[in-house]
């Protein structure tokens, strides 16, 4: 489990700490000017409903809530020190007008460095190994859901994703078989384009024989597209007035790497992030019948010329940490009191789902610092085309979907 | 040389197990102390 040179991954991860740590601090910072502005506006306008709401004799339920309200207002101005009518715009600016959030500041901060600043060759094993450390928060982040939600969200999900998968599977391969791309690319093009990119370009390559180059050619691709649709999805979603759970929905239709899309749901709000994760969930665990899928589609054997059987398929490709997702929202779901839940203070539960974000921060430092415009550059030609050409299909399909299905059947509520 | 490669694990299998591990590290942690974990994640770590 160890490897004996695991030394070499220490400059890499501490850098990424360093630049996740620094990151998280001017979230916080924009986040807490952000909320002052906003209760600096507020308060006033709460203070004068409840006035009128007690003239007229309301309910006690309305004005309680009402209370509460202006109470975390101004418990938001405290943290400032600030007074009424005192303005922070550009924390507003940044923060809600920009989106500009830890994710976006990894992100672009990370790229930034990696392509004008350059990163010595030391950094980066380690830097490499922080990208999955994506997956413990996403297995953290399971005490968010019970199982109506996986049962709802993730059965509509599934739903979706497969029709998407293999619809898009199936074009992309069929047209590459048309136009004379090797089986190779087309195989692994088909495959990364369906379901979760990298994984499943990795999980198909030794099935279709596909060379290095052409892996290359493929992650190129699913990584360039990955990342425009990163930046560009957040800001199409606000325009467009999608909800959080549509968002992630979408989202979860149309990035196909499991990292981006949590980046990009989790810039668009917490709600998005829960809907895009358990869809994720969900879509990962069809990696498997992608590779048997393209076994069938391409009629091919491995190299003694046996079949490859459903079973060892299952076992081998098969994303274990899932595991521990779906064995936290068992656990939420049977509701144990000495665990509580994500919102019960002093709970095991609530100081876990204070940890998730900091290891998303660390994957996503990962990620920014590791984008290479070099290797984006490798991504070209023919398969290029076909293979972004499906995926802004599958985008603008994805859309129409989520759009039609609306907010309810995608929302988590996650419980207690 | 074959033998040992099936009972290598696979990078992303290694990947995944880690992932457990951590996760149930931060369980525990969890259970042990629920609010020092959660001060230190929510409240130490940000020092501006």
């Amino acid at each position: 489990m160890i490897t004996s040179d695991w030394k070499k991954f220490i400059p890499g991860l501490l850098l990424c700490a360093v630049f996740a740590f620094v990151v998280m601090n001017i979230h916080h910072l924009l986040a807490t000017y952000h909320k002052a502005d906003a209760a600096s506006v507020k308060i006033p306008v709460i203070k004068q409903k409840i006035a009128s709401l007690e003239k007229q004799g309301a309910p006690a339920p309305e004005l309680a809530s009402l209370t509460h309200k202006l109470h975390q207002y101004q418990k938001a101005l405290n943290h400032v020190n600030g007074k009424v009518g005192q303005r922070w715009k550009w924390a507003t600016f940044l923060y809600e007008t920009c989106q500009f959030k830890y994710v976006a500041m990894l992100l672009i901060g990370g790229i930034l460095i990696r392509n004008l600043i350059g990163i010595p060759k030391i950094f980066l094993p380690g830097i490499g190994i922080a990208r999955p450390l994506i997956k413990p928060g996403i297995i953290i982040l399971g005490v968010h859901y019970i199982w109506s939600d996986v049962v709802k969200v993730g059965g509509t999900g599934l739903v979706l994703t497969a029709v998407f998968i293999f619809g898009t599977a199936l074009t992309v391969m069929y047209i590459c078989k048309r136009k004379g791309v090797s089986d190779g690319l087309g195989g692994i093009m088909g495959a990364g384009t369906g379901v979760c990119g990298v994984s499943a370009i990795i999980a198909t390559a030794p099935v279709v024989k596909a060379k290095p180059l052409e892996m290359a050619y493929a992650i190129g691709t699913i990584l360039l597209f990955g990342t425009l649709m990163l930046f560009v999805m957040p800001y199409l979603g606000q325009w467009l007035h999608i909800s959080q759970p549509q968002f992630g929905a979408w989202a979860a239709i149309a990035i196909l790497n499991t990292a981006q899309l949590i980046a990009a749901a989790e810039w668009y709000g917490d709600e998005a992030r829960n809907t895009a994760v358990l869809i994720n969930a969900a879509r990962i665990m069809l990696i498997p019948f992608i590779v048997m899928y393209t076994v069938w589609f391409y009629g091919l054997k491995d190299a003694n010329k046996e079949s490859l059987g459903v079973w060892n398929t299952i076992k081998s490709k098969f994303p274990v940490f899932i595991l521990g997702f779906f064995a936290l929202v068992l656990l939420n779901s049977i509701d144990i009191p000495a665990l509580g839940g994500p919102k019960e203070a002093g709970t095991p539960f609530w100081a876990m789902n204070a940890v998730y974000k900091w290891f998303f921060a660390l994957g996503f430092a990962g990620i920014g610092l590791s984008i290479s415009i070099d290797d984006m550059k490798k991504s070209g030609g023919l398969a290029f085309l076909i293979g972004s050409g499906a995926a802004t299909a599958k985008m603008l399909l994805g859309l129409v979907a989520v759009v039609i299905i609306g907010t309810a059947l995608l929302q988590v509520t996650g419980g207690h | 040389m074959k033998n040992s490669e099936s009972t290598c694990l696979s990078s992303e299998k290694r990947e995944d197990i880690w992932a457990i591990i951590l996760a149930l590290a931060v369980l525990i942690f969890s259970i042990i102390a629920p609010d020092l974990v959660h001060d230190i994640f929510k409240k130490y770590l940000f020092i501006i």
